[in-house]
Order: C-alpha cells, then structure tokens, then sequence
C-alpha cells in the first residue's frame, strides 16, 4: 500500500528547518511513500474568487461527500491561516531529499499556467539530479484570480496556458541547453477532475491526480481518463493515479477508505491531514499502524 | 576589498550535489565572502543548472558565505514566482541573499518587451511583497491587493545589484540599486564603466559611497585583477570575483587566494 501526505511547509518560527528536516525523516520511517506539497505564491484576506474544493468525501464512506467550509461566512475558502505562508515548492522538495533515502516528493500542485517552461524545465532538471530522480511534478491550473494578476499572467488565458506549458515541458526536457538532456522526465501529473483537466492527463501527462472525489466519482472519472490514453494509444500500464484527500475523520475509518481508492485503481493515495508540529509523529505513527505502512 | 566566486554549473552526473558542497565549503574555508550563481544568459547559452536551487546547496553547505544571483532577466520572469523563490531561498540561508539583475537587452527577441522598464516594473512589485504584510501594487501588467507574501526575506528585502550596461542601464542602476557588477568588464575598460556609473549617480543625487562596486572577472585573470585594483584605490572596487564557465574544483578555489 502507498500512500503519502500532503502537508505545509510555511517558513514560520513553528516549522523552521529543523522541524522541516525531521517531519520528512519521521514520515520515511513511519513507511509513507510520499510528501507532497502545495503550491501558493501568495494569499490575500480577501478572494472575490470562488475555491473550487469545499467538499471531501466522508471519512466514513467515501461513497458520500460533505461540505466543509473554513472559516468565517458561508462561502467556501482556502483552508489557510490568517498569516499563512509557504515556502517555494521546488527549494522544499530539495531540502526533504536531502535529509531522506527513499521517501519521494511532489508538488501538490504547481500552478503551471503561471511558469515560463524554459525556467521550469531547467528547475526540473536540476532537482531531478540533486534528488535521485525522487521528484514528482503535479501539475494545475489554480482558481485564484488574485494570484494571477500578481504573477502578471491573464487568469483567462489560464486553459490554454496550462496545455501550451505541459506540451512544451516534454519537448524542452528532449531538447538542448537543458541539463537534463538524456534522462527520463519527471513524473508529471495533472491535478483536478475538471472535463480539461482529465482530457489533459490522458493526452500529455504520465498521471492523474484528483482531489478530494468521493469513490464513485473517482471510479466514474479514472473511467474517462483510461478511454482517453485509449483514444490516444497510451499505455495505462505506465500511467500513475493519485487518488488525493483532505482526510477528516477519525483515523480508524482510514483504512477502509483508503483500500477502496486502491480497489477501484488509484497507485497510492495522498492524505492531507494538517498535521501540528506538536503532534505530528504520533500522528505519523498511529496512521502508519492503522494503514500497515511500517510493516 | 571581499573576494568571491561566480560560477556557471553544468555537471549532470549525479555527483552533483556532492560536488557543489565541496567547493562552496572550500570557498567559506579559504576566505571567500559570496558566491555568485551565472545569470540567465549565461544558462541560456552553456545549459546550466538553475542559480536558485544550486545556491541552495551553497547555503547548506556553508554558514557565512554571502549567496548572490549576478543576473537574472526579471523582465522574463514572473515576479509573484521570483518573489517566492529568493524569499525562500533567503529563508534557507538565515539571510544571506543578495539580488542580481541583468537589464541587457531581452533575450527572446520576439516578446517586444523593453526590457528595464518590464524588469523595473516587476522589482517593485517584488519589492512590496517582501515589505508589506498586506501588499498592495499596481502596475502595466501586474495587480495586487491584500497579498500576504510570507516569508517575507530576514530584512523586510534584498539588496539588488545591476550588471553594468548602457546609459538607460546605468540610470536604472543609480535609481533602483544598491550594487554595480561590472561582469567581464575588461580591466582597460574599467575606469571608464566606473566613471560612467559615477556619472548616473551624480545625475541621480545619490552618494557615491551607496552603490558597492564588485567587479567579475575571468578565474585565470584573478591575480591580475587583484594586483590592479590594489594599485588604485581610487577605482572603489569593494569585491573582486573570480569568475568560472564551470564549477571549480576545491582545489582550485583554495588556489586563488
């Protein structure tokens, strides 16, 4: 069973380097596969955008999704802090190699449509060799206006720019004056369950990773992803699932939830369970008991 | 007068990382004060690696060493992303990141941009970012308000450094800049890059004494270098850096000074 975790690495006095360091040795040894990490530039005290994930699955059954919205008012928003921070996506994934053997690492996602993919394959290339090829790329297009205008790229021209930029990451990796000529591509995965987003995955990416799907609409979507590498003479064999979640529930109803994702063909699940660094380790170790992670 | 090493890195074995900890901790251990990652131009042309995740292990490896970019095309960059990738790195080294600019002329020839004044635009908004716990910032192309940068870098920004150029460049230098890189400037050319850059600062109202002055030359040119901005102090050479097409091996580094 794989399964990894998604988790913040803020820059704050709470989770400086030392802790950064530890928490990815402890998941290594607890036997998580993977840590994943989300991606923002920036957050604002105010969205007039809409955050496109408020429901999860209930931790129960998985069959059935419940609304969780996070803080103040009725409108979904972003689950962060009033002074949430996050450190880069890329520097984070080196750092947590550095200080781990096996344990791979991804991005949870990196908002592609906002990367100029020359410097991005050159990123890519680079982590690649200092993590031992342990690095996995998932990819979205984000929901946050706001975030774009600060990135200085038109939020309208977010579709085309996500497509335009994972076309272009094969073919610069292939290409000269990178250092990553001659090795394999990272992993790339897109994220999300939109129509696009799925269409994408089956036609340029080598994963899928959906967020928070209750386990029919996962069965009912991964159904679309492989008529799509059908239709585009794809091997589904070499083709990676992610189921992910924002886990809630009581860590007893962890392993049937779980089991169903795999079951119904995901290669690992991703959980996100907003872990304090005060009690993280327990936390790690009575997931990786409950999962038989460790074993 | 500090001395440092500029490198281009372009090793693709997987000796990588262990090589860059080995010569950023020869640097440290000799005496250096920075080390300085190529420029974007540069990396376009050799294929190097990244400057921002190859300072990464510099600063691991080390614990004093002043970190510097020499020359990043900000015009071509996004300034949300570089804004969050120097905070973080400056957050990996307690600090110690400096910010270099190259305002020559745009790489990619068909964007039509100009390159100072998309590169000027971008840098204040990275600027507010990094200073204002709500930032706010409205430009040509770039819009914010109530963003929440964090982490922010240890002093609220970083210095900034511009290559030196032409008289725009200059100019752009003396009114947004703390440093003068005179990268590869030929040793018979730099009394008159100096004077040029004196001239802007006049023009500007600033200070001579403000601006630091490093001057980049090739590794194998050091010696000399040195010999001559020893002769002449009044040049105002505050750092001197041996430049290098590829990683130096320890050796090498403990052999220049």
């Amino acid at each position: 069973m794989r399964v990894g975790l998604v988790d913040l690495f803020d820059g704050s006095a709470q989770r400086d380097l030392a802790y950064l360091r530890a928490f990815a040795r402890t998941a290594e040894e607890a036997g998580f596969s993977s840590l994943w990490l989300p991606e923002h530039l920036v957050f604002f005290e105010e969205y007039d955008s809409a955050y496109p994930y408020p429901a999860a699955p209930n931790p129960a059954n998985p069959e059935v999704a419940e609304v969780h919205t996070y803080g103040a008012g009725s409108a979904p928003r972003v689950e962060a802090a009033q002074e949430q921070g996050l450190l880069d996506v890329l520097q984070t994934a080196a750092e947590l190699c550095r200080h781990t053997t096996r344990l791979r690492v991804g991005s949870s996602v990196l908002l592609l449509p906002l990367r100029d993919p020359r410097l991005l394959v050159r990123e890519l290339a680079t982590l690649d060799l200092l993590t031992g090829g342990r690095f996995d790329l998932g990819v979205g297009v984000g929901w946050s206006a706001e975030e774009y205008a600060a990135a200085g790229v038109p939020f309208a021209e977010r579709g085309a720019r996500f497509e335009r930029n994972l076309a272009a990451i094969s073919e610069l990796w292939a290409g000269e004056g990178m250092p990553g000529t001659g090795r394999p591509l990272p992993r790339v995965l897109v994220g999300g369950q939109s129509r696009p987003a799925i269409r994408r995955a089956a036609r340029y990416a080598t994963g899928w990773y959906p967020w928070n799907l209750t386990t029919g609409d996962f069965a009912r979507h991964l159904a679309e992803i492989e008529a799509g590498l059908r239709e585009h003479g794809r091997s589904r064999a070499d083709f990676h699932v992610i189921a992910g979640l924002r886990f809630h529930g009581a860590v007893a109803d962890l392993r049937p939830a779980v089991e169903r994702y795999l079951e119904l063909g995901a290669d690992s699940v991703n959980l996100s369970l907003r872990m304090t660094p005060a009690t993280y380790p327990d936390t790690m170790r009575e997931v990786s008991r409950a999962l038989g992670l460790a074993a | 007068m500090e001395f440092g090493i500029a490198c281009d890195i372009t090793t693709v074995g997987p000796g990588l990382l262990g090589e860059i900890e080995a010569a950023a901790e020869a640097a440290e251990q000799a005496g250096f004060a920075t080390w300085w990652a190529s420029g974007d131009r540069e990396q376009a042309v050799s294929g190097g690696h990244d400057a921002v995740l190859a300072l990464q292990c510099v600063a691991r490896a080390t614990e004093g060493l002043g970190l510097r970019l020499s020359g990043d095309v900000l015009s071509a960059r996004s300034p949300a992303v570089r804004a969050k990738q120097l905070a973080t790195l400056d957050w990996f080294s307690d600090g110690r990141l400096e910010y270099g600019l190259d305002l020559g002329a745009v790489l990619d020839q068909d964007s039509g941009e100009t390159n100072p004044r998309t590169a000027a635009e971008h840098l204040a908004a990275m600027r507010a970012l990094w200073s204002q716990p709500r930032a706010a910032f409205e430009g040509e192309r770039v819009a914010f308000r109530g963003a929440i940068a964090l982490p922010r870098p240890a002093g609220g920004g970083l210095k900034v450094h511009v290559r030196h150029g032409d008289p725009a460049v200059l100019r752009m230098l003396a009114r947004h800049a703390d440093g003068w890189l005179g990268w590869l400037v030929p040793a018979d050319e730099l009394p008159a890059a100096l004077a040029g850059l004196a001239a802007a600062l006049g023009e500007a109202g600033r200070p001579a004494v403000e601006v630091r002055r490093t001057w980049l030359v090739p590794g194998d040119e050091f010696a000399q270098a040195r010999d001559i901005v020893s002769a002449d102090p009044s040049l105002g050479v505050d750092e001197l850096v041996a430049v290098f097409g590829t990683l130096p091996a320890p050796e090498r580094v403990r052999a220049l000074i």
